[in-house]
Order: C-alpha cells, then structure tokens, then sequence
C-alpha cells in the first residue's frame, strides 16, 4: 500500500535531526541546533478528546478523577484531564504508548481540531505576557491549571504544568487553522529569549520530569 | 526612568527600588497632592522626585537608552541615561457605566475630574464609579450602596443608612487627578486621541475653524471616535477646549459617553499585533497551484486560479468535466446526548426528526425574526448523535446560538465544533464518479450512492472519509469531510486519479457563478438583515406541521406569509446581451424598489444573469428592472425577471 501521510498544521523552518513514523505522522524526535532553551514544540500528533455531559461526575476517563471545579487540571498517568465547565473536559494524551479511544458516545475526537504546543523553559512567562493579558504564572493557583482565553487575540485552552524555572512550563491549543499565525506570533515573542523549535524528545524529558 | 500622574507611579518606584532596580528619577507631572506617606519612602530612598514634571522623549532604537524631561511649563530639562522607561499618566473615573444609564457628569476643579452627579433613582454606585482610591473608602461606598439598595426594597432602616454614611464621611473621597496630561513637546506631535491618531494641533485647527464645543470638535476631528470611546480623550478634549479658549472651569462640560464601555489594552498602543487567520490543510499546495487568495472572514481562501478575475477555466472545467475546490472553512459539528434532537429541532426550520441515517438534509435556520441566518445539512450518525455543517461565516457563533435558545430547558445534549478537525474537498463536474470511483473501494454509482446520500469509508483502508452527494454547484459533486492531517494526502490521490481527465482546481469565485447559474443562495449574499426564509424562496425547508418545539423564527414566519411587499428573490436576465450588473447596483423606478444580489456573465448560458431582491410587485416574470451603478452618470441599464434556475432547471446534472 502506497505509503499515507499524515502532516501536522505546524512546520518549523529547521533541520529534523531524527523523526520516527507513528500512525502514520511524521513525528520530529530532535532538531538541530535546539540550544539551551527555551523550546516549542509541536504536539499536534498527540491524541486529544472532548467529553461532554451533563453527568461529568460519573466519569473516569482513563480511571483518572477528573477536576471538580472549572480551571482546575490533574496530571496522571500520561493524561492531562482539563475540567472546562460543568458539563465539558478536554484530554490530552502526553506521553505513553497508543491509546484506545473509548466507545461511549461523550467522547469526541477532537486531535485535528486543534494545534497543540508546549512552550517550555524558565522565561516562558515572559513570552505569554507578551501575547497575552492571562496570567499563566498565577502563584495562587496549583499546578496545574487551566486558563481559557486569548493567545494572541485567539481563544485559546493553555495548560500552565509547572512554574518551577527552568521546569516552567505551558501547554497551548486553539484552532487548527490559526497553527501558522500562532506559531509565528510565539516564535516572535520568543525570540528575545532564544526560543528555539524542539522535538518531541525534549518535551516528553520535560513530562517526566514534572 | 519614572514619569507618572499618579500616587500608584510613586508605589511602584518604591516596590521596584526595593527589589533592586536603580531609579535615576521620578517626574511626577502633578506640582502636589503626592500621598505624604509615598513621597516620604521615596526621599528616604534617595530618589530625586520631580514635581511638575514629564517625560517628552525617549532615544533609542531598539530598546531605552535616555530620556529627556521637562518641566510642564517647557521651561526647564534634561535628559537622563536609563534602559526603562516606566510611564503612567493615571486614572480617571470609571464614570461609564452610570452616564449610560442617565446619570450626569460635573468637573470638579477639587480632584480634576469628571464626577457623576444626579445619578437616576435606585441606582447606586460605589468604588472607583465614584472615583474613590483609597481601599477602605471604596468597601466602605459598597456598603453603603448595598444598603441604600437594600432601603429601596424596604429590606434596610435609615438608621443603617445612616451609620454607613457616617462611616463614609470619616473616610477619603475621590482622589485627586491631573488636570491635564500634556506634554511640553514643542514641534512634535502631541496626541490627544491614540485610537484616531487626533493630536493637539488637530484641536486647535477644529476650534480655529468654528468648532468650539468638545462634542462638535469630536465630530470634525474624531478625537474620542474610536474603540477606545473617549478612555483617553474624554478626559483630555473638554479641558484642552477650555483651557485653548480661557474659559473658566464651570464651562468645562464633557462628551457623551456611548457604549461599549470597553477599555482599550495596553497592548493595543505599545504590544506586538500580529494578524491572525486561519489556513485550511492544504493551504501551501493551492498557493502553489497558484491560487490567488483572499481573506474571507477569519480564513483564508483561494478565490481565483488564474488572472483571468472571470474565472471563465475553472468554470467551464467544472460544467464540462471535473475539478475540485477546497471547502474546509464550511463550519462543521457533532451533538449527541438525549436532547440532541430537541435541540436541532429548536434551531431549524425542518422537520429533522425524519431524517433517516445514511440521507442528506439540506435545512436552514432563523432568527427570532424569521430571518434566515444559516443553512447547512444534518446527518444523523446514530441514536442522538448528528453532524451537522453550517456556512463558513456562522461557524463562530453556532455553538453559542443553540445553547441560547435552550437556555431554559435543561436539555441534556452535548456540542463539538469540529470546523478545523475535518477538511473538506469538493469533487464536482460530470467526471467527479470516474475520479472518486478509482479512489475508493465502495460503489459510487448513481445506484450505489445517489444524490443526497451519505457514506462513510475508508480510503485506501487507511483515511476515514464522511461523503455526501451534493449539488451546490450544479454537477455530479461529491463533497468529501476527511480528518484534517490527512486532508492533503486524499486530495493528492484524487488529484493523481483526476490527471487522465486533466483535473483542475477551482477556486471560490468559480463556485460563486456556478451556484449561481442554478440559483442556490449563499446568505449575506442572497440575504441581508431583514431576508426571511421566504423572501428567497427557502419556504420549502419549513416544516409547518412540526409542533412542540418552539423553532426559532417560525412565529414570525407565519405572519411574513401573507405579507406581499417584502423584498423577494428573483432571477433577471440582461437586455439585448448586455454585460451584468454590478453586485449592489441598486433597483430603481422613481425610487429605489431593490438591489443586486450577485450578476455575472454566465459561460454556459452565453449571457448576463443575476438574482436581486425586489420588492414583491415587481418579482413577477416579466417584470422589467432597471439598474443603477456607481458612478453610471444617469445611465442605467436594463434587464428582466425570469423563471429560475437558469442553469439545468430539471437538476438532472447533480442527479446523474
């Protein structure tokens, strides 16, 4: 069978240094000359999932509790479960094997509706202050914590994981179609700070290190 | 480099002083009424404060290197080494929300600010309203405004009221502001309205020119005009035109306060703007193709493929053999839940509890006002479960307008906007079958797979694929829904299976003319504010019978039913072969009777035809209508309504 493709909404205009064929995207391990920090990366490949119901509370997707109160997130076992609002939770897939979708009819798969990026590194703050009024460093809130909003006049989910120095750490989605204008608007602000693209490698470091 | 109107400028010198950063000076543009306690912790920290004093420029390129002050009067200066300037020319009172709503504004020459008086009865204002600072004044005033609510609903004594102005009185009132924030800037421009670029000199042209009163300069010079509603210029232009004129301070009046009461973002004056638009999965492979863009909306689209603005190729490729357009910016949805069906039948004017799975439903929906507002087509997945697609323009606002109009039934249904998840493409044109069919393993015959129908498949066992048999344009079309990662690999397929046929692209003009030979609207279009369903002849999609759901508009569709003199749809045709009218030329008699649609020169009618709206006695075949266009010196052109569609009346074309 001829080889199928599948491409992500975001291309950075460096060298891949190692890419790894999963699912049929090409799946940038490394780059070239990602420097020190601080890095975007592109998780566009990652499964996401919409869960939407009037009885949220009974769920367990994943057997992960999800949040009881809206902006509150829980990092487990790969998961990143998002509690939006009373009847809604986004779910990211961050690190691990494949995932089975699950079959009842309040999960969506919302993977290609999004662009999906993690900005990491100590001035990450700094960068989002420049594309954003929200406060991705609020030290009274536990990590992590979801704020809905916008990112450059877009609305946007951003995830803050860590605001630990060189651990800070944030991820992004917003639609799709915006993938391009957003990553240069990011790669604009960043690049003050040397904010360099980065593989997935260097995201998945960072996951497990949280 | 510190140059502030206010006392929350000097608090902050100090926080940044005691956190390490070195402060040169302050250049507070008040001659007094510094915060005793402040302006002690900054002369104990040894920071020059200068009284009566601004920053008027600062040097640099890239970042801060000096700054140059002065004192207000332009008598005195100096400039100063730093590599931050910190700028703030203070607050004035969020008056707003209370002069909406009928209360009147006064200058108090005291705190030089415009202070609401007279406020309408039961209405309380507390806090920065007021223009009250101080913390304990402003818990203090929203006490007190509870209570004198409270009072009014009879649930407080004058007693309590009393106390609480008692409490009020001990405490600080509004603090005291800038009169004006100008600087010295001799030669240069200094503005007074950043939204419309208004500067002082501007102000003194409009009042040297007659314009003496800030509500008239307003008008002449803009200043106050833009997003920002006068957050700036509200205060400034009222007290530049009194003090430019030698008035006294009871003449200084301000402007009329409108909403939105939106503050303008710092970001807006001093952040990076980028543009943001959206990009359909093959984006880069049309420009390539070399697709002529435009934005539309939020997207961005490929409208024309060649120079040739007609379009006439792309066109007659489609008529005549095949192409394919990129539609991914359709907006596209999935409900489920118990009350899915409720809810859609809430918002569309059809009856969708019929819908059978594996159908089309062409449908539409409406405002309150029966005015169509959309139309799309619903799919039935499974029990509760639909998707459903709407115009490119209302995508934005689909999800909010169905949970507003089923805000107070509890329903328990759940909505997903998967407009960016899913591209999609648009195989049209009478080889569309001979392409698609060496694509995919299903039977697409017109047996097989018939108009209105829907399937879905996986492409070459990989690449899942929701398809629809649809006709927008007039043709066989298949419009395919694909993930959007894999939309560029399904579209090159195809286009490999199509170069035997010599496949081409087309754009979203092309489409335009083709749906419009055949008379399919496309709303905002075909419709403005006031088009009903009926008005453009979508009455068909309307299911009288339906009961028991309250569809929105359909109450007032009832009553435009027997209305003979709206505005109808109707298709005219060219006079003597002449060229088309203009989109928007107007109708006219002695008056205006209506407006073009969307005319073109019609490639495969070999004539000009068009659709306007027109007001109901002239919408009869036959009717002959007048055009007037821009700039046309008096010279109209002429043409006639005829039965529609132009192109293909039987639609045996899509169905073949």
């Amino acid at each position: 069978m001829k080889d199928i493709k599948r491409y992500s909404p975001v291309e950075f205009k460096v060298t891949p240094l190692k890419i790894e064929n999963r699912d049929h995207w090409d799946v940038v391990l490394e780059y070239h000359k990602e420097g020190d920090g601080p890095w975007l990366v592109d998780l566009c490949h990652r499964p996401r999932l919409d869960l939407q119901t009037g009885h949220l509370d009974t769920k367990k997707p994943f057997g992960i509790t999800i949040p009881a109160t809206p902006g509150q997130s829980v990092l487990e076992k790969g998961f990143l479960i998002n509690r939006m609002n009373r009847i809604q939770s986004s779910i990211y897939h961050l690190g691990g094997d494949a995932i089975e979708i699950p079959q009842e009819t309040e999960y969506t798969d919302v993977t290609e509706a999004t662009v999906f990026l993690a900005i990491i590194g100590a001035p990450v703050f700094a960068i989002c202050e420049k594309l954003s009024s929200l406060d991705f460093g609020d030290n009274t809130r536990k990590t992590p914590f979801l704020l809905q909003g916008p990112f450059s006049h877009v609305p946007c989910q951003i995830v803050t994981l860590s605001r630990e120095g060189e651990k800070s750490g944030v991820v992004l989605t917003c639609s799709r179609g915006y993938a391009k204008d957003m990553v240069d608007a990011i790669v604009h602000a960043g690049e003050e700070f040397g904010l360099k693209p980065a593989g997935e490698k260097r995201f998945t470091d960072w996951i497990d290190s949280l | 480099m510190f140059s502030i109107g206010h006392d929350l400028g000097l608090e902050a010198a100090v926080a940044l002083h005691d956190l390490g950063m070195t402060i040169p000076m302050i250049a507070d543009i008040r001659q007094d009424g510094q915060d005793p306690a402040l302006a002690k912790a900054v002369a104990d920290r040894k920071i020059p404060l200068q009284r009566g004093w601004v920053a008027i420029e600062a040097h640099g390129k890239k970042q801060v290197q000096k700054v140059t002050l002065k004192s207000v009067d332009g008598t005195v200066g100096k400039t100063v080494d730093c590599d931050v300037l910190v700028a703030s020319a203070g607050f004035t009172p969020l008056t707003g929300p209370l002069v909406v709503n009928q209360a009147k504004q006064k200058y108090d020459p005291h705190t030089n600010f415009f202070l609401p008086t007279d406020l309408p009865g039961k209405m309380h204002a507390a806090g920065r309203l007021l223009g009250l600072e101080n913390s304990g004044a402003i818990e203090a005033s929203g006490h007190l405004a509870g209570l004198q609510a409270a009072y009014d609903c009879e649930r407080c004594s004058i007693a309590d009221l009393g106390e609480a102005r008692k409490a009020m009185e001990s405490l600080p009132g509004p603090a005291r502001g800038t009169k004006l924030v100008m600087a010295p800037v001799k030669g240069r421009k200094a503005f007074i309205c950043f939204d419309e670029d208004t500067s002082i000199k501007n102000i003194k042209q409009s009042i040297d020119k007659g314009f003496d009163v800030p509500e008239l300069i307003k008008r002449f010079s803009g200043a106050g005009l833009g997003p920002g509603q006068a957050g700036i210029p509200g205060h400034n232009l009222p007290l530049f035109t009194a003090r430019y004129q030698a008035q006294p301070d009871i003449k200084i009046r301000p402007t009329t306060v409108r909403p939105p009461l939106v503050p303008t973002l710092i970001a807006t004056y001093a952040g990076t703007n980028h543009t943001m638009l959206k990009q359909t999965p093959i984006d880069e492979m049309q420009r390539k193709d070399g697709g002529i863009f435009r934005n539309i909306g939020v997207w961005q689209r490929a409208r024309y493929f060649t120079n040739d603005f007609t379009s006439k190729k792309e066109i007659e490729n489609v008529r005549n053999n095949v192409g394919m357009l990129d539609g991914s910016t359709l907006g596209k949805f999935r409900i489920h839940g118990p009350d899915a069906l409720n809810a859609l039948q809430r918002v569309y004017v059809s009856d969708l509890s019929k819908i059978k799975q594996g159908r089309v439903k062409y449908t539409a929906m409406c405002n309150d006002d029966g005015c169509v507002i959309d139309d799309g087509v619903v799919i039935k997945l499974g029990e509760n479960d639909y998707y459903f697609s709407t115009s490119t323009g209302r995508a934005g606002q689909t999800i909010e307008w169905i949970r507003y109009h089923t805000r107070y039934d509890n329903w328990d249904f759940c909505l997903v906007n998967l407009t960016d998840a899913m591209g999609v493409i648009n195989l049209s044109g009478p080889n569309a079958r001979k392409v698609l069919e060496k694509v995919v393993d299903i039977d697409v015959s017109n047996e097989g797979f018939g108009f209105s129908e829907y399937k879905e498949f996986l492409v070459a066992d990989t690449i899942p694929v929701k398809a629809m048999r649809l006709g927008f344009v007039g043709e066989l079309s298949y419009e395919l829904h694909v993930s959007a990662s894999y939309m560029k690999a399904l579209w090159l397929m195809l286009w490999e299976a199509g170069k035997e046929f010599k496949i081409q692209n087309f754009g979203v003009e092309a489409q335009n003319v083709l749906r419009m030979e055949k008379c399919h609207v496309i709303l905002g279009q075909e419709s403005e504010q006031r088009t009903n369903l009926l008005d453009i002849g979508l009455g068909f999609l309307w299911a009288r019978k339906k009961t028991g759901y309250k569809t929105v508009g359909v109450a007032a569709l009832a009553q435009a039913k027997q209305d003979n003199t709206r505005l109808k749809l109707v298709g005219f045709k060219m006079e003597n072969n002449g060229r088309a009218p203009r989109d928007g030329a107007l109708i006219v008699d002695d008056r205006i009777r209506g407006h073009v649609c969307t005319a073109r020169n019609s490639f495969a009618l070999n004539e000009a035809v068009g659709m306007a709206l027109v007001e109901g006695d002239m919408s009869q075949v036959g009717t002959r209508l007048a055009f007037y266009e821009d700039e046309c010196n008096g010279e109209l052109i002429y043409g006639t309504v005829v039965e529609t569609p132009f192109y293909d009346p039987s639609g045996q074309r899509m169905k073949m």
